[in-house]
């Protein structure tokens, strides 16, 4: 589990990313002001730190000047989406630049890029007795290897990264297949195919009016 | 051909043809004088030798000998070495017709008797055998005898000769220096011009706080004295097009930025809860966060389009009862005084100013709410006025969080936030002291922020009295504009629920 340092002064937008990014299985800390972000830096070590440039207190420039003797990999969150700031933030030492207003998914996958890249991990995830390797795309069941075509792959992928929540169905198709939703019967028959492959039929939870759901742990 | 060498060839040129025609006119002048002496002296001697030939010749008449070849011979021969000093060469003829073949005495250089023939009597003129140059006369005599005198006057031509050499090597030597010191000179006049160039040019390049610096008392001066106060009022206007592209940028730079924010959150909640079923409590906390942040958006919205609207505002100001104004301030603002003690100081029902209402009640509003803001549950804010010379002070002091005094310049900028979060949790959005500072600017008038940080902040600002008698039905007046006014408090700025002040403002 990779711990994750949200600096961003925005509470609002601090919790959606905190929210976001535990559901997606990281360990989060989040903080409001510049110069409390620079204690936590000293005091604690984390796999990546989300940094928003325009902060009360230490600016992310200056905090960014902290981080890089550390090595943590870090990524500027910021309304400033003019080339030169881009240009600036990456010359400094940025790792990845998204740009407000962001999408969560987007969020999602530069956090695990980075992650994957700095070689800090991010390319597993794991539920029950399956590992899924997000970057080789391979499932793994108990160590042996299982057949997934790319759209039932992004499918897993998808249950994994919001376990333990119902997802609704059209927006599985939309994230998987792209576009609206024409009929439920692709989406039923892709779940049915993974839960047959991996022998989760009760594992993956169809739940009401709404889609499906991956249980966690706990529940079973 | 570059200006310098114009000018300094015209100048060499037109040095050429005096000193050419000048030294002409004088060698010309001083050659014909000498060949006039010398054609009187010529004159003079062959005038003597006519006279001593003619007189010998009607001595021997008298005594009654015969003039003849002999005679004639011997008398030339004496003559001659008489006056040979003179250079000058005789002949005498007998026949007058056909004078070459009857030389009876002469001592004519070669090729001289030649000429002789055809000349008429009594007349001079010039002979040229080889580079010699002779003047002939020729006077009939008695006994059809005929003198002939020619003198060299070679040497007059050679005088002239040298002279002109003369003359021409020192007209070279006169114009190489005059040349010389052409150039020197045209350099020297053009050079102001070379500066001015290379000053446009260097503008034109954009270096706009370039200047000539000439200080002469001469046209050149004068020329780039205009020419500096030319780039002086084009590098204020640049400047100032920058500034005002500058405040553009950073106006649309903060406002993007304000409106982003908002946008992520709702955009990332909104993702959220459609994405998946959440549990009431994150379900609630996102709707909550979607409703906030979007209110903040209109709220942004309202008070840009106010900034908008009042940027190319015209307002007549007309006579405002003070305190009709501060009442619909107190009511409208009441509801989010909270635990902070909010006193007016009291007011004469009859004292006018010069005004706008509605705006005069927006911008106490405006000051009131961020006077309210700055304070925690104890603190106290006052609104006052005093009576000046000019009018009345209208003050609104708070014992709050103040403004740190290197950032007290710069709150009045659209978007400015002296504690963003702080801001952020009361609602604010940056945009009500620059509205303030607007409307204070339109009633011809400006905010005074006196500020000192945990000490509190005072903003007055200075009204005109209006006179009584000018509005008699003041109290009328006053009831009509707040009836007109209130539809308008829809976008009343500074509030963080319009509807609840709106409510206020009616009542």
């Amino acid at each position: 589990m990779n711990s994750i340092l949200i600096v961003e002064d925005e509470i609002a937008i601090a919790r959606l990313i905190e929210m976001s990014l535990v559901r997606a299985g990281y360990e989060c800390t989040m903080v409001n002001d510049g110069e409390q972000a620079a204690d936590l830096i000293a005091e604690n070590s984390y796999d990546l730190v989300l940094l928003d440039i325009m902060l009360p207190g230490l600016d992310g420039y200056e905090l960014l000047g902290y981080l890089r003797p550390t090595g943590t990999p870090v990524i500027f969150i910021t309304a400033k989406s003019s080339l030169g700031d881009r240009v600036k933030g990456l010359h400094l030492g940025a790792d990845d630049y998204i740009v407000k207003p962001f999408e969560i998914e987007e969020l999602l996958a530069r956090t695990q890029s980075v992650l994957r890249r700095t070689g800090r991990g991010g390319m597993t995830l794991c539920a029950f007795d399956v590992c899924v390797d997000t970057s080789a795309k391979t499932v793994r069941q108990n160590g042996v290897s299982v057949p997934f075509t790319p759209r039932e792959f992004a499918l897993l992928e998808q249950l994994l990264r919001n376990r333990g929540a119902a997802l609704y169905r059209d927006v599985l198709y939309e994230r998987v297949w792209g576009g609206d939703m024409e009929d439920t019967r692709t989406l039923d028959l892709h779940i049915n195919r993974i839960r047959k492959k991996l022998f989760w039929q009760d594992k993956i939870e169809t739940v009401f009016k709404v889609g499906y759901r991956l249980k966690k742990e706990e529940d079973t | 051909m570059r200006f310098a060498q114009k000018l300094a060839c015209v100048i060499v040129l037109v040095l050429a043809a005096a000193f050419s025609a000048g030294g002409s006119v004088l060698l010309y002048g001083n050659f014909a004088d000498a060949l006039q002496n010398a054609a009187q002296q010529n004159e003079a001697q062959h005038a003597l030798a006519c006279y001593s030939l003619e007189s010998n010749m009607l001595a021997r008449h008298s005594r009654g000998d015969a003039v003849d070849d002999e005679f004639l011979k011997q008398h030339m021969s004496g003559t001659h070495s008489a006056v040979g000093k003179h250079a000058a060469y005789s002949a005498v003829y007998r026949n007058q017709a056909a004078p070459e073949t009857q030389a009876v005495f002469s001592n004519l250089p070669a090729g001289l008797e030649n000429s002789v023939g055809g000349l008429p009597d009594n007349q001079m003129r010039y002979v040229k055998i080889d580079s010699r140059v002779f003047a002939l006369y020729q006077t009939p005599m008695i006994e059809a005898t005929g003198l002939v005198s020619a003198f060299d006057v070679s040497e007059i031509y050679a005088v002239r000769t040298r002279s002109v050499q003369r003359f021409l090597w020192l007209e070279a030597a006169v114009l190489a220096c005059a040349a010389v010191a052409a150039v020197l000179l045209s350099h020297w006049l053009t050079k102001p011009l070379a500066t001015l160039t290379a000053a446009s040019a260097d503008i034109a390049g954009g270096a706009y706080e370039k200047r000539t610096c000439i200080r002469t008392a001469d046209e050149i001066g004068a020329l780039s004295g205009s020419f500096d106060a030319m780039a002086e009022s084009v590098e204020q206007t640049v400047h100032a097009l920058e500034a005002s592209v500058q405040q553009r940028d950073d106006f649309m730079g903060a406002f993007t930025h304000e409106l982003k924010t908002p946008m992520t959150a709702i955009i990332g909640y909104a993702d959220t809860l459609r994405t998946m079923q959440c549990d009431p409590d994150a379900q609630k906390m996102a709707a909550g966060y979607i409703f906030g942040e979007a209110k903040r958006v209109e709220t942004l919205s309202q008070k840009l389009l106010q900034l908008l609207v009042l940027s190319e505002q015209h307002i007549v100001l007309c006579p405002v009862s003070l305190f009709t104004v501060l009442r619909r301030v107190e009511y409208a603002s009441k509801p989010w005084w909270g635990k902070v003690t909010v006193s007016f100081a009291p007011c004469a029902a009859d004292l006018l100013v010069r005004a706008d209402a509605d705006l005069l009640t927006d911008l106490l509003y405006n000051l009131l709410h961020n006077a309210v803001k700055a304070c925690d549950a104890a603190g106290a804010v006052t609104v006052a006025h005093t009576q000046t010379q000019e009018g009345i002070c209208i003050t609104v002091g708070d014992n709050g969080h103040g403004i740190p005094a290197h950032l007290l310049e710069r709150v009045t900028e659209p978007f400015f936030m002296v504690d963003k979060s702080r801001a952020r949790r009361s609602g604010g959005s940056g945009i009500g002291l620059a509205l303030c500072s607007k409307i204070a600017a339109l009633h011809g008038t400006q905010l005074t922020i006196k500020s000192g940080e945990h000490k509190g902040t005072v903003v007055s600002f200075a009204l005109q009295l209006a006179d009584k008698a000018l509005a008699p039905h003041a109290a009328q007046s006053d009831k009509t504009s707040v009836a007109l006014a209130a539809p308008r408090k829809s976008a009343h700025p500074g509030s963080s629920n319009p509807h609840r002040d709106r409510g206020g403002v009616q009542r």
